[in-house]
């Protein structure tokens, strides 16, 4: 009972935490929360007239929409990985004065941008319905739908395990985030969001493996278009890509359970 | 109950800069050379300390000995680097007032926020609101971002707050009122329902008064030593601070004659 108690409060102030930093990070912005719609909807509006109408790099049906699902997803994990960099410097009061679970900052990091990947992926819905042409046949099955909470799990999995090493990692070295910024840039460039990457038939097992992004991304594209590779079929790969991502997640808790008690004295 | 068994908090004096990552990799030949070499600093050093339940302890000493992070030690905001510290119960930490406070939030928000991480309910927040405010005398404040709030006003917000979470052991660092004299008289009323209430104390103070009115154990740390008085009644003939510190002087030199 006082155990569930405990759990209980963690997830109520993990809540207020994360409910209090939208609330900070939309209030004193110009255009408010409808920031969140417009900041993707610009970076998508930038990739498809670079991309899609000068350098015509893609003649597929549907390029926009997909391109804008890409986009989604990448600023929620950019967002979530780029606030948790300062998710224990910037809470330093907090976390030095106020005996805390050193778990809240990274999570709330995470929280914060789901919200808006949520509210966004309504918009994405919306578009979908209106211009999509590509529509597989069957869209709301049980296949379908594992393969949406699978990929959502993944990419959650993924954000979490990297908040947790980036939120440690910059409280003990402090240039990490341009670091973490230039990485954030390559990564853009070589994950299927602009364009899929021209990877060798070998080499794919590695290149899912080591971007832990693509696997998920490229298999939620499958569920709202036609024509895609149905990439999780393949066992091996869809293996191998959870034996990595469940070692980089037991990676970052033994990184966190390790770091946890020095924080405080590099705060 | 706090108990601590060999308590002891060590800081490195690190001599070569390693907080970026660039430095870390340019120095990394020297900092693995010079790693054991690294002085250490004992901020607590071998502390044994039992507070039984509803007991007062009160930590008194010279600046830098270490009173407050022995504070934050038994609040546990810092870890020891050796020995163990044993809790019992929900701590409210009184070391700096309103620290998760945000100015662009407004009173309530802030009050849901600095609540939450104190350890109270959303519930019981949402049920108490009106007094938490009523007390901190800011009713009117509720909807006003705290950038607004005179330095006086944060500081009641905060108080109120922490005074209104129900908690077993109340880790006080030198701040026992704050405001004007008429809310210091309603915190002291504050803190003597916590008397009342038989909650279990940690105060950190220079108030030789204080101290003999409430503890019923002092902690006197000096730089090389520290003593604890179990008895705290007998500091009754005891009238300055150096007084009290060669009277724990004189025990420890007791305690080692042969």
């Amino acid at each position: 009972m006082i155990l569930n108690k405990k759990k209980y409060h963690f997830l109520e102030t993990l809540c207020v935490l994360s409910f209090m930093d939208l609330k900070l990070k939309y209030q004193s912005s110009f255009l408010g929360f409808v920031w969140s719609f417009v900041k993707p909807l610009l970076q998508f509006l930038v990739y498809f007239s670079i991309f899609g109408l000068i350098l015509k790099i893609s003649t597929e049906q549907d390029y926009a929409l997909k391109l804008f699902y890409g986009v989604l997803i990448w600023a929620w994990f950019s967002e979530a990985t780029g606030l948790s960099l300062n998710s224990y410097i910037g809470k330093r009061s907090i976390i030095s004065k106020i005996k805390t679970n050193k778990l809240l900052p990274p999570l709330a990091a995470y929280l914060t941008p789901t919200i808006n990947y949520f509210l966004n992926f309504l918009v994405f819905i919306f578009a979908y319905i209106l211009f999509a042409k590509s529509k597989p046949e069957v869209i709301f099955s049980l296949n379908n739908l594992i393969v949406f909470s699978g990929s959502f799990i993944a990419i959650s999995l993924f954000i979490v395990s990297m908040n947790l090493i980036l939120a440690n990692l910059n409280v003990f070295y402090r240039d990490f985030q341009p670091i973490w910024e230039l990485i954030l840039t390559y990564g853009v460039f070589l994950t299927p969001i602009i364009y899929r990457l021209p990877i060798p038939k070998q080499y794919e097992g590695l290149y899912y493996c080591v971007n832990l992004l693509a696997f998920p991304l490229q298999n939620l594209k499958t569920i709202f278009f036609a024509n895609q590779d149905r990439i999780y079929c393949n066992f091996w790969l869809l293996f191998c890509y959870v034996a990595v991502l469940s070692a980089l997640f037991l990676f970052s808790l033994y990184a966190y359970r390790k770091s946890k008690d020095k924080i405080v004295d590099f705060l | 109950m706090i108990k601590l068994e060999h308590v002891s908090k060590i800081y490195k004096r690190y001599v070569i800069h390693y907080n970026t990552f660039k430095s870390f990799l340019l120095n990394f030949s020297r900092y693995k050379r010079e790693t054991d070499k690294i002085d250490i600093l004992y901020a607590v050093r071998d502390m044994n300390i039992l507070v039984r339940p509803s007991e007062i302890l009160c930590i008194t000493g010279p600046n830098g000995v270490g009173k407050s992070t022995l504070a934050k030690l038994i609040a546990g905001t810092v870890t020891p680097t050796e020995g163990k510290i044993m809790v019992n119960g929900m701590v409210v930490p009184f070391l700096e007032l309103g620290v998760a406070f945000s100015n662009e939030l407004t009173g309530l928000d802030n009050l849901y926020l600095n609540g939450s991480l104190l350890g109270l309910s959303l519930k019981f927040l949402k049920k108490h609101k009106n007094d938490i405010f009523e007390f901190a005398e800011i009713m009117e404040f509720m909807d006003t971002p705290l950038k607004y709030y005179s330095s006086g006003m944060q500081l009641r917000l905060a108080f109120s707050i922490a005074m209104h979470a129900k908690g077993d052991v109340y880790v006080f660092d030198e701040i026992l009122a704050v405001g004007d004299s008429s809310f210091q008289k309603k915190c002291f009323q504050a803190f003597d329902r916590l008397l009342h209430e038989k909650k279990t104390i940690v105060i950190v103070s220079h108030d030789l008064d204080f101290i003999k009115k409430h503890a019923t154990q002092v902690l006197v740390m000096n730089r090389d030593w520290h003593y604890l008085i179990d008895d705290a009644k007998s500091l009754q003939s005891i009238h300055s601070m150096d007084s009290l510190f060669n009277y724990c002087f004189e025990k420890i030199h007791a305690a080692y004659k042969p």
